[in-house]
């Protein structure tokens, strides 16, 4: 690893966490958290980013506390090698899955609303291959295309719902708890958050890297905060717009307040094109980071810098995966599976190692 | 080497060949008009999807006319070398055909022709009356699962048959759809229909508490629509319609709008008539419950605007006192007797179930749960209306 070269800075690791935590689901979070809440959906995804929020915190606090090492490398330290190579084995398959998963779902929503009769794996394909291509650079290059990206996807997403807020109805959004409350419903709704957004483990594979990791804590923080007020005002003017009967009839509720907004004066007639570009490039980072997870995670873990290897072999684990479900409905099913039973408890997994840390008295030199 | 293969590849995975339609291979359609097929008009039915016959048995009788305005790009021209003055008529293709279903149909119409059906540039969805009446829940399934089709175009109702409305021919326009999808996006600006165009309408269909509307249109002389107020439904089918004066008191009610419509308004033992218009109305709806049983009252504010006198010239103003005294008693009496109609209709097309559910979710959620509930509530509820009207000016004249 050539550590010289890669230096990242807070800026940039916040907009790391921004560009990678607004991706695929942007489109059809809403539907899901809707699905237990109702339209309380608002509400729960508060509690949803508070939940996260602990989630990002221990990572920084264990990767403060090894700032030299990246998750696969504190694994080992903290938990013993065969335990901690296991553990890193975990989170790679985990991060290939849903790599794989991810892109499917991308590529049924490019099929959906687009492209419908270019074979599904056409898109796949692409996606892949650009990220395949991308995912072999040093830190310093991902982290500044994470820094191109992230304005041209938060500026036209904005932009499209300052214009939504013609449509919205206060009537939609409350009661804020939703109809009939359970606690159990309520919370479920509300881990649909840190399921969709726990992607944010990425960070654990750059603080490293950065110029000061010590302050990382800083960085990593608010861009999580900035993400997750952006998926806030997403949901909530879905939601207002919609109301949960209307969302619970559609699988990508963001696409289609796309579809619904007309621009005053009517300078562009279809905005939802402008909306599903940038959210093509917010996949795009998505992916970037779950493939820079696997390549990088691969490598340091085997002790093999060959990144360019890894990255074309993993590309075709990734796209077998991809066309693994056999419809939309399937897709869903796993995604869902994978994250509720894999990706959320990782949020619990940094403090988990934490505890052992001071037990066993671990701790990264410098 | 390599960066040919990269070339190559490009080529193929970023062009999206598979969907790519020239523009003059598509039979872009502008309006669809939807009416009921009659039994004579199913005799020919081109049996496309199915053997003659062979439609689901209990699904075969609501059988669908569909009528599209199609407009082909190279095969139909469209600039001024069409021959100026020729009207639409010969500008654009209007075709019909029948079907079980929407789908149906529009298979039936696919396979009488050589470019591919487009509904990304649908302006309008006409349906008749009777459709509506029938309800248009099976109608909208394949216009909300095409992600072809524009949630901002306008779906309306027609008295008569649907179909009249797309061969209407304006003079002014080559393509009648386009002039009509015009006038309803103007109707909106100038406050005579509510922003009720197709999403919207999906929307207040499928949320609880809250009936649609759409615009109800009538052609005339069979070159130009004339907005004949709202048709509002109950759920999924049309109950009635409403005039345009009561349009405008209804969407004031309903939410801020600018006020589009001018009422006639005497003065007791006083000559003359005032053309009195509003200029904005801003409604507040305001709900109570009491005994365990909702109550609403709707304050209206508007802002209004004397635009004509007759043999009275006297405006001045005590007058006005007295004509915004008069308005308001007209209005009330005009909005109380609309809200008495639909309450006996049972449509709740004010939305005040919905902000029932939202504000007292434990009652609803306990006493209500569905929409043909909330109908028998509302039907009984204690609706009052109050407005307040406010003459800000006379135009240029003080007299």
């Amino acid at each position: 690893m050539n550590k010289q070269r890669d230096k990242v800075t807070n800026l940039q690791l916040s907009f790391i966490v921004i560009s990678t935590m607004i991706g695929v689901s942007l489109l059809s979070l809403t539907r899901f958290i809707v699905e237990y809440s109702g339209s309380g959906a608002p509400f729960a995804t508060l509690v949803g980013i508070v939940i996260g929020l602990i989630g990002i915190v221990g990572l920084v606090l264990v990767g403060k506390r090894f700032p030299t090492k990246t998750i696969i490398g504190y694994n080992e330290i903290i938990l013993g090698k065969s335990f901690g190579r296991m553990m890193s084995v975990f989170i790679i398959l985990l991060f290939i899955i849903l790599a794989g998963l991810e892109t499917r779902q991308y590529a049924e929503a490019i099929k959906g609303s687009i492209l419908s009769e270019t074979p599904i794996q056409v898109a796949i394909i692409a996606m892949i291959l650009l990220c395949m291509t991308t995912s072999y650079q040093s830190v310093a290059t991902f982290a500044y295309i994470h820094f191109f990206y992230v304005p041209l996807i938060l500026i036209p997403i904005l932009l499209i719902l300052v214009f939504a807020f013609r449509d919205a109805e206060m009537y939609h959004v409350t009661p804020f708890l939703g109809h009939e409350p359970s606690i159990k419903e309520f919370i479920n709704g509300a881990l649909v958050l840190p399921q969709a957004l726990g992607n944010f483990l990425v960070i654990a594979m750059v603080i490293p890297f950065m110029k000061e990791p010590m302050k990382s804590m800083k960085g990593a923080v608010w861009g999580y905060l900035i993400a997750g007020l952006i998926i806030f005002i997403v949901v909530t003017m879905t939601v207002a717009v919609f109301g949960d009967k209307e969302i619970m009839q559609m699988f990508w509720p963001t696409l289609i307040l796309g579809r619904m907004i007309q621009v005053p004066t009517e300078i562009l007639s279809r905005i939802d094109a402008i909306l599903l570009i940038s959210w093509i490039y917010a996949v795009f980072t998505t992916l970037l980071s779950y493939y820079f997870i696997i390549v990088r995670g691969i490598c340091e873990l085997f002790r093999f810098h060959h990144y360019r290897l890894i990255s074309v072999l993993a590309a075709p684990i990734v796209f077998i995966i991809a066309i693994l479900p056999d419809d939309i409905f399937h897709m869903y099913d796993y995604i869902l599976l994978v994250t509720k039973f894999a990706l959320l408890p990782l949020l619990v997994y940094p403090f988990m190692l934490l505890v052992v840390a001071a037990i066993r008295r671990k701790k990264g030199h410098e | 080497m390599k960066k040919s293969i990269i070339y190559v590849g490009l080529l193929v995975f970023i062009s999206g060949c598979w969907d790519r339609y020239e523009i003059e291979e598509r039979a872009n359609i502008l309006g669809i008009a939807i009416d009921i097929a009659e039994e004579e008009d199913m005799k020919d039915e081109p049996n496309v999807s199915h053997r003659q016959g062979e439609f689901p048995e209990g699904y075969e009788q609501n059988s669908v006319k569909i009528t599209a305005q199609i407009s082909l790009p190279g095969k139909i021209k469209l600039g001024p070398e069409g021959g100026g003055g020729e009207g639409s008529q010969k500008t654009s293709w209007t075709l019909e055909t029948v079907g079980h279903t929407v789908k149906d149909a529009m298979a039936n119409l696919q396979q009488q022709l050589a470019e591919k059906l487009y509904l990304g540039h649908v302006q309008i969805i006409v349906i008749s009356e009777e459709i509506a009446k029938r309800g248009v829940e099976e109608i909208n399934d394949y216009f909300r699962r095409s992600p072809e089709v524009r949630r901002t175009a306008w779906m309306i109702v027609n008295g008569g048959d649907a179909k009249k409305v797309l061969e209407a021919a304006p003079p002014v326009e080559n393509v009648s759809s386009l002039y009509l999808s015009n006038t309803l996006d103007n109707a909106v600006r100038f406050g005579k229909l509510p922003r009720e165009y197709l999403g919207k309408y999906w929307i207040n269909l499928s949320s609880e508490g809250i009936d649609p509307v759409l615009p109800a249109v009538q052609v005339i002389n069979n070159d130009r629509l004339l907005i004949e107020g709202v048709a509002y439904f109950k759920e999924d089918k049309m109950i009635g319609k409403i005039s345009p004066i009561e349009s405008g008191v209804f969407m004031g009610m309903r939410g801020k709008t600018p006020g589009g419509y001018s009422i006639p308004m005497t003065l007791p033992n006083e000559n003359g008539v005032f053309m009195v218009k509003a200029t904005t109305q801003k409604p507040k709806i305001n709900l109570r419950m009491e005994n365990g049983k909702p109550d609403a009252e709707i304050k209206v504010t508007v802002d209004a605007t004397v635009e004509e006198e007759v043999d009275s010239n006297q405006l001045k103003a005590p007058m006005i006192e007295k004509l915004e005294k008069e308005t308001m008693k007209k209005a009330n009496q005009i909005a109380s007797e609309l809200i008495e109609k639909l309450q006996s209709d049972g449509s709740d097309i004010f939305g005040i179930g919905a902000r029932i559910r939202a504000k007292y979710a434990s009652y609803w959620d306990r006493e209500v749960k569905s929409d043909e509930r909330w109908a028998e509530i509302y039907k009984e509820m204690d609706i009052r209306v109050d407005y307040d009207i406010n003459i800000t000016d006379t135009g240029m004249e003080w007299k």
